[in-house]
């Protein structure tokens, strides 16, 4: 699993991260199952502060990408590439439609009318 | 030290050193010795025995087959194969420092007595022997590195990927790799070890757990590549641990691991004492790193081009001033 974060970026680190696993977890590495490495060591690494990325760890616990196992580690869920490849989607139409002057109620329609 | 005094001190030295611990024991009290030494011990006392005459002559044996590995690494001609470099200098170091150490404390310790089966336990005998056993495969892992090893192939520049890395941007890798098989030996090793130990003699849980622990340390691996360089871990401790700053690696590259190649399966080789080291999990794709002081480190990694690229493009983001 590759990570990387641009601490000179004007995007928010955790998001940064978030995507990054994201990313990682569509791609299917990390695979569903597997534990995550310790966000301590993570942390370090990436010269970030641990509750940062602990704080993107729980952005993917909440998209369902990710389970915190108390003791066990965080582990990337069967669900997840699946769950991580429509939440990327969903991310691109969503900062595409923005871009193009769409309201957020606009696009909610849009997605509506496809349902 | 050049190679032809690594040469002598491998052919000759270490196989006298270990003849003389042997055999000088032996020597001093020739005269006085009981009938029977206590070779074998249970869990309540010794339980076997051999004849002086019996002892020397399977030691001698034993101590014959260490001496002639090393002996065989001194009077090679061309750069060692490193499986032979492995089982002839460090093996073979081991087995005439562990054999003569047995029988040199055998003797030091059951000269005095009247009957073998008053032999105190094996403690302190297991303890000198593996001491002399690490001396002897230590010196001799020394000299065999003095000679010249085949190197594995050198990888084309084409496997040295890298990456591109912003100003500010920090990347990390992080892999964990399983040995299935590993593990289950490890496990049914350790288990062996501790079955043993309950119902034969408490001791064989000595080298059993610690081997199965040491299986059991290597079946799993997690390996880490940042802007601090390579990080892996082996099992579930947190020790040992090796690190290799990126201010050591000159290039990161992509082989192929044939574990023959660089002296089989686990931790192979040493950096300190071989120049080479070398984790191996299994055949198939590493990582190799080429360091500045011409030391090579290679591990056994699912995608290496990742890890590769990242070393790559921190190497290249160092001052110029480490070098």
């Amino acid at each position: 699993m590759l990570l990387k974060v641009d601490l000179g970026s004007t995007q928010p680190l955790h998001e940064q991260l978030a995507g990054q696993l994201r990313a990682a977890i569509a791609s299917g590495d990390p695979a569903a199952g597997e534990k995550l490495p310790p966000a301590r060591d993570l942390a370090e690494s990436l010269g970030v502060n641990v509750h940062t990325l602990l704080r993107a760890f729980k952005t993917l616990r909440d998209e369902g990408l990710l389970e915190v196992r108390r003791g066990r580690g965080t582990i990337v869920t069967d669900a997840a590439s699946q769950q991580a490849r429509f939440v990327d989607l969903a991310r691109e139409l969503v900062t595409e439609s923005r871009r193009s002057g769409l309201t957020d109620d606009e696009i909610r329609a849009l997605l509506e009318a496809q349902l | 030290m050049n190679e032809k005094l690594a040469r002598i001190g491998l052919g000759l030295v270490l196989p006298a050193a270990a003849a003389a611990l042997t055999y000088v024991p032996y020597l001093m009290y020739r005269n006085d010795l009981p009938d029977r030494f206590a070779t074998h011990f249970g869990s309540s006392g010794p339980d076997g025995s051999m004849t002086p005459g019996q002892f020397l002559t399977l030691t001698t044996v034993l101590l014959l087959v260490g001496i002639g590995g090393m002996a065989s690494v001194a009077v090679s001609r061309g750069p060692l194969h490193p499986m032979t470099a492995w089982l002839g200098g460090v093996l073979g170091g081991f087995f005439a420092g562990l054999f003569g150490g047995i029988f040199a404390f055998t003797i030091l310790m059951q000269h005095d007595l009247d009957d073998w089966r008053q032999a105190s336990g094996p403690g302190w005998l297991i303890l000198g022997s593996l001491t002399a056993a690490v001396v002897f495969a230590g010196a001799a892992g020394w000299l065999t590195s003095r000679l010249p090893i085949q190197q594995p192939d050198i990888p084309d520049t084409a496997a040295t990927p890298t990456m591109l890395l912003a100003e500010h941007e920090h990347a990390v890798w992080s892999a964990r790799l399983h040995n299935r098989w590993l593990l289950v030996i490890g496990v049914c090793i350790t288990i062996a070890g501790v079955v043993f130990a309950l119902y034969i003699q408490w001791w064989t849980l000595l080298p059993m757990a610690t081997s199965g622990l040491a299986v059991l340390t290597f079946a799993s691996l997690r390996v880490r590549a940042d802007g601090d360089g390579l990080h892996v871990s082996y099992g579930i401790l947190p020790w040992p641990r090796t690190h290799i700053p990126v201010n050591q690696i000159e290039t990161a590259s992509v082989i192929d691991i044939r574990p023959m190649e660089w002296g089989g399966w686990g931790y192979r080789g040493s950096l300190k004492l071989m120049n080479q080291a070398a984790v191996v999990h299994r055949a198939g794709p590493g990582l190799r790193l080429d360091l500045k002081d011409g030391k090579v480190f290679a591990v056994t990694v699912d995608n290496p081009e990742t890890p590769a690229a990242l070393l790559n493009a921190e190497v290249a983001r160092q001052p110029a001033t480490s070098s």
